[in-house]
């Protein structure tokens, strides 16, 4: 325990004044030689609006890169046999609730593990949605 | 002079008791604030409230600022049906029906158990038709049904084209119209700006804010850019509810504690918590209304099962509010686990409206929502994590009763709208789910007058330019609020709240 303790205050010290120390753990973008001031303009680091997203990734082709989760969401009357369809807007770069206005980091985190935000209010699992990236 | 509650830590240690709470105006002078911005309206919050409000504010001709600290419009009205209770709408003169605004407020005071507001009902009744017109000029497209739903004495209820995401996208059309009305989303409201008298002067708000999650939210979350904007004419609060606040709802009735939600996932105490510190009344914040993935009235059909013992525990005929209560304290006996309730699909034919069933079953249901067939009994109890042989004893035991009918464990009645409560036949299949009600919609929130002016908690006058719209508001509905009735509160206050702002003389 105290080791430990011992180890975090070292760490502390080192952050207030080491850039090194703050920088993230995690950076998905960077492990794949995107370097941090592609995104990060500016004088600080700020959090990366969609705005600035959308220049190296295109929404309409994401959009329709996800479109296959779609789907035809179908069920036999019990009483008169007869089938109704109803077409399920689950694609999440294209739902029906939102459109295309979701911002990206609403599911994908760069610094950390990325979140499905249909899964705040959906049973995502029962869609077969993978984790977003 | 002036002075700025600029920081939550100061104002904690200062206000341990609520006397310190309802007179925070002298207590630290600061000097005069330097605003960063200045416009004539802040409306806090987008859903239908906030935006009604922003567009009658700025259609008199102020100057409107309309932030949300969320990624996107909307609010929880985004994801919601928003069916609108509406007296005196051209479909109801259409089809002859006879209804009055004393009606519908007579209506929501007697499910209120006598904590509703009759007075303020019926102020919001007088105005729907009003609002009906304001946002059918608009652009807001009806889609021709005239509904009777439960506990209303008439048909009223209004349903928009695209639920709540259509009706306000035609509103953001027409926002996107007015030039005096900006919006500002990743912008939260820190703290309200009070001048020496007490009146509104602006807000502390962080631009750049970027909403993490509900759980730590309001106490973690420290990214933004801290600016002060002033307000000349006042400031609307329309922030919601706060069904995502796990902590503070579990303080006020502590089975709430793990009840699921699919509210906007920003629905906090924050907001609350900002004007309460401003002077603002809260009240019946230990009052609460559920939702259901499927109607309750159709529970009666099946079998509810504890999967902790593999038995029943209540009647599967109890109403909205006591099914909910029994199941979450059972819950909070049982380790958590979720009752689970077993159909057949003789049952399912039964239910009054089969969408709903359909998107149970295809997963389109929300969180607890989804409905699974199973080919027995047993399979379902495992899947649900019941011991599958006790379960199937209970449903037996139940098929038994049924069929003599009579119910002695719970005494459920065995008919209802005429239809019969009848043995579950499995051959065409077991149909199971979780029986998890949803807490979504919280009827408490800040006290306020028919113009939809926060009453102080100290004088229980106006805090002069706060106004409070919306499910942020509390004490019209008190211990049941109808459906169809949270629209109409909305869009009513929400307009007048806008229109009497803009009336203000800019100070």
């Amino acid at each position: 325990m105290k080791k430990i303790f011992l180890a975090a205050a070292v760490l502390m010290s080192f952050g207030v004044t080491s850039v090194s120390a703050q920088m993230p753990s995690m950076s998905k973008h960077s492990a794949r030689g995107v370097q941090c001031t592609v995104c990060h303009q500016g004088k600080e680091f700020k959090p990366v609006p969609t705005s600035q997203c959308v220049t190296c990734h295109n929404q309409d082709a994401l959009a329709s890169k996800t479109d296959r989760l779609n789907f035809i969401s179908k069920m036999k009357n019990p009483k008169t046999g007869e089938v109704k369809e109803h077409k399920a807007l689950i694609n999440p770069h294209h739902s029906y609730h939102f459109g295309k206005t979701e911002d990206c980091s609403d599911c994908h985190r760069e610094h950390r593990a990325s979140v499905n935000d249909c899964g705040t209010c959906h049973d995502v699992k029962a869609w077969g949605m993978k984790d977003p990236k | 002079m002036t002075q700025v509650k600029s920081s939550r830590r100061n104002f904690l240690k200062a206000s341990a008791s609520l006397v310190a709470v309802a007179a925070p105006f002298s207590a630290y002078a600061a000097e005069k604030p330097k605003y960063d911005e200045e416009v004539d309206v802040i409306v806090v919050g987008s859903g239908v409230s906030g935006t009604i409000a922003a567009i009658a504010a700025a259609e008199k001709g102020s100057k409107v600022l309309l932030i949300d600290k969320m990624s996107r419009l909307g609010g929880t009205s985004r994801i919601s049906g928003l069916n609108f209770a509406c007296v005196g709408s051209p479909l109801q003169k259409e089809k002859g029906v006879q209804d009055t605004p004393e009606k519908l407020a007579s209506d929501m005071y007697k499910v209120s158990g006598n904590m509703g507001d009759y007075e303020k009902a019926l102020e919001m009744a007088k105005n729907t038709a009003r609002a009906e017109k304001f946002m059918t000029e608009r652009g807001v497209k009806w889609d021709g049904r005239l509904l009777k739903l439960g506990g209303h004495s008439e048909p009223r209820v209004l349903v928009s084209i695209g639920d709540g995401a259509g009706l306000l996208n035609a509103l953001w059309t027409h926002m996107k119209t007015l030039k005096n009305l900006e919006t500002g989303l990743h912008t939260k409201a820190d703290e309200i700006i009070l001048d020496k008298d007490g009146k509104v002067e602006g807000l502390e708000v962080r631009q750049d804010y970027y909403f993490d999650t509900p759980e730590t939210d309001d106490l973690q979350n420290k990214t933004g850019t801290k600016k002060l904007i002033r307000a000349k004419q006042g400031v609307i609060f329309a922030t919601g509810g706060y069904s995502r606040d796990k902590v503070f709802r579990s303080i006020e009735v502590p089975f709430l504690a793990g009840v699921a939600t699919t509210t906007n996932p920003g629905a906090t105490s924050g907001a609350l918590k900002t004007m309460v510190r401003a002077g603002a009344q809260p009240m019946h914040l230990s009052l609460f209304r559920f939702a259901y993935p499927l109607p309750t009235e159709d529970m009666i059909w099946g079998v509810i099962v504890d999967p902790a013992t593999g038995k029943r525990f209540m009647s599967e005929g109890a109403t909205r509010n006591a099914l909910a209560q029994t199941v979450l304290l059972r819950r909070m006996q049982n380790g958590d686990k979720k009752p689970f309730i077993i159909y057949d699909e003789k049952s399912l034919a039964k239910f009054h409206n089969l969408n709903r069933v359909q998107r149970s079953l295809n997963g389109l249901n929300g969180i607890d929502g989804t409905m699974t067939k199973f080919n027995s009994v047993e399979e379902a109890a495992k899947a649900f994590g019941a011991d599958p042989a006790i379960v199937k004893n209970t449903v037996d035991a139940y098929n038994q009763a049924i069929k003599e009918g009579k119910d002695p464990e719970f005494n459920k009645p065995l008919e209802r709208s005429g239809r019969k409560v009848e043995p579950l036949d499995f051959s065409a299949g077991v149909y199971a789910m979780p029986v998890n009600p949803r807490l979504n919609y919280t009827p408490g929130g800040i006290r306020t007058d028919l113009k939809a002016r926060a009453l102080s908690m100290e004088t229980g006058k106006p805090i002069e330019g706060l106004f409070v719209v919306g499910e942020a508001s509390g004490g019209l509905h008190g211990q049941e609020r109808m459906t169809g009735c949270s629209m109409p509160e909305c869009a009513v206050f929400g307009l007048i709240a806008g229109e009497t702002v803009a009336d203000r003389p800019k100070q």
